[in-house]
């Protein structure tokens, strides 16, 4: 029994954390209404793939896409296909050990946060079903105008993600305590 | 722990191949095998939003009325002496509605919705960026919508104002896209008989993040003026005539002087919305 709630304990945590992740960020009512509401499917994938690897990421993304489209998506697919590329794309990203690795969970947070707003902007603009079209210069700056705020939501999320994680992890945590701040550049090797 | 191994780079660009094909097809208006194939998916998890909205709502309203207590108390105090009044009003009025009933039987009266059935549902989630986002509600097949090119459906609040139509629906639920959202048009109408203005109202791009929406096509356009109150023209046949859209807000003109569009502001109120109405006509 133990051995099963072990094999079977990454897949109930990655569950929790979307379906509460989901529930937060399309709650209009309460942070929707105070416009609090961050970019959980958006950093949940990139964070998993960054921790836990390419195909974590791969399968957290996929999930996050699929959940994005299916409770507020126009099109069913575009959210899976952007997310499951970072997620997958983000496993491969170099490890960084110590309190480094808070830094560039901040930055790779940041970068993506502007990479989706501005993917998004284009995706508008081609999407347009009216004449005369809205210029996509007029897009861009909305976009703009949106993203520091968007940027802050989504690290005080990954804050609070690192937090979580570390009081309740999907994997168990490994025995080895590594100090201090390393970089490696290879994506298989342990990364705890 | 170690990071996991990539999968295979063909197996991503299978993946990326499918979901591409997925998106495709789901451009295609009665895109209907996803609604099929979310269905043992939409069993499990839309029960699993509800109720954490249902849970989230009433810690919420718990701590709500740990602050307002003495406030409520007053209110109760009002409303019970509103509710004594309205009873009373009600019981005088009982015998005046048999009579109207009679009579709407007699006569053949059609009242406005007579040919909808009216359903409530609960909002599952809702949007998010205000770019694309549509929102969810907890009515779907299973509650007879099924919603197809040929079959929309109206959503309106509790005061009948349009709120949006039925995007897609599934098992036992259903995306709402709302009035201001930017693929949402209608045919609507300001003023009534010979006097009335024909005219399309459509979400926009510009617009949306004011919570507004657009007129355009608007035929008669030297009688159309602000403060007007713009209806659903019942044209197509899918929502009934008469649902109230909003309120001219600003005329823009050509340069000839002509009344090129108009702003509307729409007449339901944004906040506070948990519950909506979807009018399913009787085909």
């Amino acid at each position: 029994m133990k051995s099963f709630l072990a094999r079977i304990r990454p897949a109930l945590v990655y569950t929790l954390a979307i379906i509460i992740g989901t529930s937060l960020q399309f709650d209009g009512r309460y942070l929707g209404s105070l416009g609090l509401q961050a970019d959980f499917l958006l950093v949940f994938p990139l964070l998993t793939g960054m921790r836990y690897g390419p195909r974590d990421g791969l399968i957290i993304g996929l999930a996050s896409g699929f959940f994005r489209d299916y409770l507020a998506g126009r099109y069913f697919g575009l959210g899976m296909f952007f997310t499951f590329l970072l997620g997958w794309g983000s496993g491969y990203l170099p490890v960084v050990r110590g309190k480094l690795r808070l830094a560039f969970y901040a930055l790779m947070v940041v970068a993506s946060t502007a990479v989706f707003q501005f993917t998004g902007a284009f995706l508008v603009f081609a999407g347009q079903s009216f004449r005369p079209k809205t210029n996509l210069l007029w897009i861009l700056g909305q976009m703009a105008v949106n993203l520091p705020w968007l940027i802050v939501k989504n690290l005080i999320l990954t804050a609070v993600l690192v937090v979580v994680h570390y009081i309740l992890p999907p994997y168990p945590k490994p025995d080895k305590d590594y100090r201090g701040a390393m970089i490696r550049f290879e994506p298989e090797e342990s990364n705890v | 722990m170690n990071r996991s191994k990539g999968p295979r780079i063909i197996v991503v660009v299978v993946l990326a191949i499918v979901i591409l094909a997925v998106l495709m097809l789901s451009t295609i208006p009665d895109s209907s095998p996803f609604s099929i194939l979310t269905t043992p998916i939409a069993k499990i998890v839309n029960p699993i939003y509800r109720g954490i909205r249902s849970i989230s709502g009433s810690v919420s309203g718990w701590f709500s009325s740990l602050r307002d207590t003495e406030a409520i108390r007053q209110e109760n105090e009002k409303l019970k002496l509103e509710n004594a009044q309205l009873a009373n009003e009600l019981s005088q009025n009982q015998e005046a509605i048999q009579q109207y009933e009679n009579l709407k039987e007699a006569l053949q009266i059609k009242t406005r919705f007579d040919r909808y059935t009216i359903k409530g549902g609960y909002i599952l989630t809702d949007g998010f960026t205000g770019w694309f986002d549509l929102y969810r509600i907890n009515l779907g097949r299973e509650d007879g919508i099924n919603v197809s090119p040929d079959n929309s459906y109206a959503v309106v609040d509790a005061g009948s104002f349009l709120l949006g139509r039925l995007y897609s629906s599934d098992i036992n639920s259903s995306k709402v896209m709302p009035l201001i959202h930017e693929g949402f048009a209608i045919n609507a109408v300001a003023g009534e008989g010979t006097a009335a203005i024909n005219m399309r109202v459509r979400g926009d791009i510009q617009l949306r993040a004011q919570g507004l929406c657009l007129a355009d096509n608007i035929s008669g356009q030297s009688i159309l003026k602000v403060g007007d109150i713009i209806k659903t023209s019942g044209a197509g046949g899918h929502f009934p005539p008469g649902l109230v859209i909003g309120v001219v807000q600003e005329l823009k003109f050509s340069k000839a002087g002509a009344i090129q569009s108009a702003i509307i502001k729409p007449s339901a109120p944004e906040e506070n919305r948990s519950i909506v109405f979807v009018l399913i006509g009787e085909n």
